[in-house]
């Protein structure tokens, strides 16, 4: 198996969505292939597959939690020293909701962050092919082609415009 | 061309704009040295104020830190609201936003000078217990209205954590932001450091990042923007009751944080030699809700005024005096007058607001202001000794303590603090973000419609 990688400059962009295309009419679905850049286009610019992540789900997580430990910290140590005054309750609930929105707060802070950790690194978590000069402004395609298919994947991105390939073993 | 002169700025190529983003942050100018020496200055000059103070004064008594807390406040509603301005221009989807946006997020780094500020402030603060406090705390031999038994800690424990959620927070919105651009300037020097390739799913996660840690940066700001009023001047002060003023100080962060985005910006233009990519445009629309939020802040203030004003109940009284009319009004004037009815004469006519200039004197104005009205409030409640902070109400309204050479010390070296750290970071990062800008630039076109030239902005979401 090899991994390549299809370079295209950036006032060539077009042609890059023509290699998916193109990727596409030679059997890759746009599951099989990943496309790089310097900065974010438009969704689906490049006709890639509609990118799906969890993101959403860890700040909800960590509010979650967040505002678990609050209510059992605030509610435990209340209960740990139960002194009625004026014959008011032992749960003081505005007292118990200021530390519970901080606890809510810190709990989501801490889990969004490292869900764009998380996501932003997984589920591909080897380096992969890469070139500098992406962050130059070229736009890559990168794809995993049997051995057998490497020059047809090679003649492929040559044909639709890229400036250069780029070849790993 | 438009009847009156104005032209859309002339498109620039990407490749065009990171070459030069790219080329300036390879050199370090002199005027940036100069400014990082004269910050740095300041900077221990506060550190030593701050060492003079606490080995003349001691913890004990509240009165000689008035300034230093005020000052927390201060950067609390100008630096570290600055992002604000930018989160909710991002979640509008507004597109001018885009040259603006990094020098906004670094502002959010000022929590950590807010932070090394408010750890020392904490012990000056007397435990929520016994006190009139939104803990309710209660020994239960006091007689005092306390309603509960103790949460441990409060208030000096909940703020804090509170305040290193905030730093967290700012932390994370920092470093995400500038992960694409670290990448690129790490290539341009050979390093490819991290896992960071540009994939579709990274660009997404890192947009959609941004906005929630925006979004929740935003509300603990605004959260401890209002802990910090309430448990650090309100609670301090007997008879002081007033359910708009943590609103009111949600409304000057908003306010102080934008005039800091529009004076920074100019700077950044006129002396960063920026004038390619911050346009008049780009003051031209942040005048607009700075001019809202100099009418809010009248609103706002005007509610919590009012209430002492027209009721002016024997409790009352002396509290009114403390914060407007007595010990600390040439404070309350000057914030009055450099919170609204400057800046909005100012930025009342459309001529001076579109322009470069005209908001930043506007900003400068608030910014004044912000200072002034913070002094009033903290060093105002400060001066209350804590013997009488349990009463009912303030019998003897406390003399003004008007700030020594080491309360200036400290004042500037912590405002000093926060910008060296926008500043240094700006070396590290560029000042402009490369990938919304190129985002931005790409999506941006001039064409010519019949006899004038118009900007066309594709808008994919």
């Amino acid at each position: 198996m090899a991994q390549m990688l299809g370079l295209f400059k950036e006032e060539e962009a077009e042609a890059a969505a023509n290699a998916t295309e193109a990727l596409e009419r030679a059997g890759y679905s746009n599951e099989h292939f990943e496309v790089l850049t310097g900065s974010p286009y438009p969704e689906g610019a490049f006709g890639e597959r509609e990118v799906k992540h969890k993101l959403y789900v860890f700040p909800f997580m960590g509010a979650l939690l967040g505002l678990s430990v609050a209510l059992l910290l605030t509610s435990a140590t209340q209960m740990a020293y139960p002194l009625i005054v004026g014959g008011k309750p032992i749960l003081s609930m505005p007292a118990m909701t200021i530390i519970a929105y901080e606890g809510t707060m810190l709990g989501a802070i801490l889990f969004t962050v490292m869900g764009i950790f998380f996501e932003s690194r997984l589920p591909n978590p080897s380096p992969g092919i890469y070139d500098p000069r992406i962050t130059a402004g070229y736009i890559g395609i990168t794809l995993t082609v049997s051995d057998d298919r490497v020059n047809a994947v090679d003649q492929l991105f040559r044909r639709a415009g890229a400036a250069d390939v780029v070849i790993q073993r | 061309m438009h009847s009156n002169g104005h032209r859309p700025a002339p498109a620039v190529a990407v490749s065009e704009f990171t070459e030069d983003i790219v080329g300036r942050q390879a050199i370090t100018g002199p005027r940036y040295r100069r400014a990082m020496v004269i910050l740095g200055g300041l900077f221990v000059l506060g550190v030593i104020g701050f060492i003079v103070r606490a080995v003349t004064d001691g913890f004990d008594d509240r009165l000689p830190w008035g300034y230093l807390a005020a000052t927390a406040g201060y950067l609390l509603t100008t630096a570290c609201a600055a992002p604000l301005a930018i989160i909710g221009l991002r979640a509008i989807k507004a597109h001018w936003r885009r040259p603006l946006a990094r020098l906004a997020e670094l502002y959010s780094l000022g929590t950590v000078v807010v932070l090394a500020i408010f750890v020392p402030l904490m012990f000056l603060i007397p435990s929520a217990v016994d006190r009139r406090t939104m803990y309710f705390q209660s020994s239960g031999t006091s007689g005092l209205p306390g309603t509960l038994g103790r949460i441990p800690g409060a208030p000096q424990a909940y703020d804090l954590a509170l305040l290193i959620a905030l730093v967290v927070a700012a932390i994370g919105l920092v470093w995400a932001s500038t992960r694409p651009d670290r990448v690129l300037l790490g290539n341009r020097r050979g390093v490819h450091r991290g896992r960071w390739w540009g994939s579709i799913k990274q660009w997404r996660v890192t947009t959609v990042g941004i906005g929630l840690i925006g979004a929740i940066y935003f509300v603990t700001l605004i959260g401890f923007n209002s802990m910090y009023s309430l448990d650090f001047a309100m609670a301090l002060v007997p008879g002081w009751k007033d359910a708009i003023f943590p609103a009111f100080q949600g409304i000057t962060a908003l306010q102080g944080g934008l005039a800091t985005v529009i004076v920074s910006m100019y700077v950044l233009r006129r002396f960063g030699k920026m004038e390619r990519y911050i346009h008049m445009e780009h003051f031209w629309a942040a005048s607009k809700p700075l001019l809202a939020f100099c009418l809010l802040w009248f609103y706002f203030g005007w509610s919590t005024f009012i209430i002492l004003w027209y009721g002016r109940m024997p409790v009352e009284q002396n509290v009114m005096q403390l914060l407007y009319f007595g010990p600390y009004s040439v404070f309350f004037y000057g914030a009055f007058l450099l919170c609204f009815v400057a800046p909005f004469l100012t930025l009342l006519w459309n001529s001076v607001r579109k322009s470069c200039l005209g908001p930043t004197v506007a900003a400068t104005f608030i910014l004044i202001g912000n200072l002034s009205d913070k002094i009033r409030l903290y060093a105002g409640s400060w001066s209350v000794p804590n013997e009488v902070i349990t009463d009912h109400a303030l019998e003897v309204v406390p003399a003004a303590r008007y700030p020594d050479a080491f309360d200036i010390m400290m004042m500037a070296g912590g405002i000093a603090g926060a910008i060296f750290i926008v500043l240094w970071m700006a070396r590290r990062v560029s000042i402009i973000s490369i990938w919304e800008m190129s985002e931005g630039l790409r999506l941006r076109v001039v064409r010519p419609f019949l006899r004038t030239h118009v900007s066309v902005l594709g808008k994919p979401e």
